[in-house]
């Protein structure tokens, strides 16, 4: 809430002058809402479960990840009229989700930071994560987690969105050669989970 | 789909690898809350609430944090804002937007954590990324996720080194808007600073020849304000502020060609009771500090919002031109009140 505090040195008071009789505001754009919303919602049910389940995959945390997925369809409607286009929306749409995935993690360590400074004993540990139910399920997460920034998404992006090298380099904003490379030093780290689990996640 | 991925044993298992790691996530239904926080005003209102405004000069340029951060509020939210903690601070963040006849900087103040120097600079260029950008919709960034390295700071320059991302110009971005680019990191830098400081770029351990694909010679000079920054700003209060006090202190700059702004106030849910206000700001010259700012003027407005029902408004300044028919440059901003 805001907190109110007089400020010096304001100059003095004028009455109301005149009516304004024309709106020249340029964000009206009402027109453009009922297309909004029609849009959104088609992405919604379309997407939603898989769109928070790829943000679960690069924050862990549920919660979060709810809470990015919701931020980017209300980003998206605020620029629907520029996107027009349900395949540029859903473009959008995933690239703000990694954006704002990344963002989520910059912000937990800028917190980190700050109680390292101030000598606090850290948080609990783990008390932001949900329980696991699945031991493998931790033991994937807990693996992508430990992997550099890039090749988490790239892998992310390939591997559960299915998505081509040409549009992963797009929505990340690097080369399809960047986006080779980080696919294979990515798998190559979870390749030792492809072995502990053995025949469940290689047969069939 | 993947037309490029090839479909060796390791893909497919890499595939039910991931594919199970999150099958047991069912996310609960949001598409209310969607819908809520994307709600539209029903139409276009034409008339305006009266308003007590009281307007002065004031420092402007090279602002640092001097506003509340109570005041920052979340974009697009009408929810209640979240609770600052106590070591964040406001500060200024420079963004791209239109006005007549081309883009210009326009200036949002953000919550960032508390910091000086270096990492004040570092923590207030991340906001520059786009993967946090602009709080108000009509405003955009050049510069694309992971831009920013390390920062440096100088008694003479700031040192930024920039990640590939920020050497090409992004798609979508204009060569104007990406000229204009490099400005809002010059002008963010110094805001965060206090002070003027020329900005040096590297990339890859050298200096950077290109910066999103503009030729950048060497250290580049703040540009002059009035061919840089909008006619008319809005800085605070942030887009989705909370209102619950008895005045709404609103600021913002203008360049000294602008003689007059209309401070305006519109109700966004209920298209009833209005009038205007028109306010005249001394047209002097500023200092700040040691520095003196040449072009540009601070408006600054309290707005009586005592009367005011819980609802969404919103605040428009609208520059007032000598000819009439001259297109008006103008900024606007949406606020709550509970």
């Amino acid at each position: 809430m805001t907190s109110y505090v007089a400020l010096p040195g304001i100059a003095g008071t004028r009455p109301a002058a005149y009516v304004v009789t024309e709106r020249s505001d340029a964000r009206a754009a009402a027109s453009a809402g009922s297309a909004a919303d029609e849009g959104i919602e088609r992405l919604y049910l379309e997407h939603w479960d898989r769109l928070v389940r790829l943000s679960v995959l690069l924050v862990r945390e549920q919660g979060a990840a709810e809470e990015i997925v919701q931020d980017s369809f209300v980003a998206v409607h605020q620029r629907w009229d520029r996107l027009n286009d349900p395949e540029r929306a859903l473009a959008y749409l995933r690239q703000a989700i990694v954006n704002r995935s990344r963002s989520a993690l910059r912000h937990r360590a800028v917190v980190q930071r700050y109680l390292n400074r101030q000598a606090l004993p850290d948080p609990a540990p783990g008390s932001d994560e949900p329980v696991l139910g699945d031991a493998r399920r931790g033991l994937v997460l807990d693996a992508l987690r430990q992997l550099p920034r890039r090749q988490r998404e790239v892998l992310a992006l390939r591997y559960y969105m299915d998505m081509s090298e040409a549009q992963i380099a797009e929505t990340l904003g690097i080369s399809k050669g960047a986006v080779k490379s980080h696919a294979s030093r990515g798998a190559a780290a979870l390749r030792p989970i492809l072995d502990q689990l053995g025949p469940d996640v290689r047969g069939g | 789909m993947a037309d490029d991925t090839d479909h060796t044993g390791d893909d497919q298992a890499l595939r039910r690898l991931l594919e199970e790691a999150v099958a047991d996530v069912h996310p609960p239904d949001r598409l209310i809350e969607i819908r809520r926080r994307t709600r539209r005003p029903a139409r276009p209102q034409r008339r305006w609430l009266p308003v007590v405004v009281g307007a002065g000069a004031a420092t402007a340029a090279v602002v640092a944090g001097a506003v509340l951060v109570g005041q920052l509020g979340r974009s697009g939210d009408d929810g209640p804002p979240v609770a600052e903690a106590p070591q964040d601070r406001a500060a200024a963040v420079y963004f791209v937007g239109e006005v007549p006849g081309g883009t210009r900087l326009y200036r949002e103040f953000q919550s960032v954590p508390a910091a000086s120097g270096t990492e004040a600079v570092t923590e207030a260029l991340a906001r520059l990324e786009s993967d946090a950008g602009p709080d108000d919709p009509d405003y955009r960034t050049a510069w694309p996720a992971g831009s920013f390295g390390a920062v440096s700071v100088t008694d003479h320059e700031v040192v930024v080194s920039l990640n590939q991302p920020a050497t090409r110009r992004p798609a979508g971005i204009a060569p104007a808007a990406a000229r204009l680019g490099v400005q809002q990191v010059v002008y963010t830098a110094d805001a965060a600073l206090g002070r003027a400081l020329p900005v040096s770029f590297e990339y890859a351990g050298t200096a950077a020849r290109r910066v999103l694909g503009t030729s950048v010679p060497g250290p580049v000079d703040r540009a002059a304000q009035d061919r840089t920054v909008a006619p008319v700003n809005i800085s605070d209060p942030s887009e989705g502020s909370s209102v619950d006090a008895d005045f709404l202190v609103a600021r913002g700059t203008m360049t000294d060609g602008v003689k007059k702004v209309d401070v305006l106030v519109q109700n966004l849910d209920d298209p009833g009771s209005s009038s205007a206000i028109s306010v005249t700001v001394p047209g002097k010259a500023i200092q700040d500090g040691t520095l003196a700012v040449r072009g540009m003027l601070e408006w600054e407005a309290q707005i009586d919002v005592q009367g005011l029902g819980a609802g969404r408004y919103q605040l428009v300044v609208r520059a007032v031109r000598a000819n009439p028919m001259a297109p008006v440059p103008m900024d606007s901003r949406t606020f709550l009140v509970h």
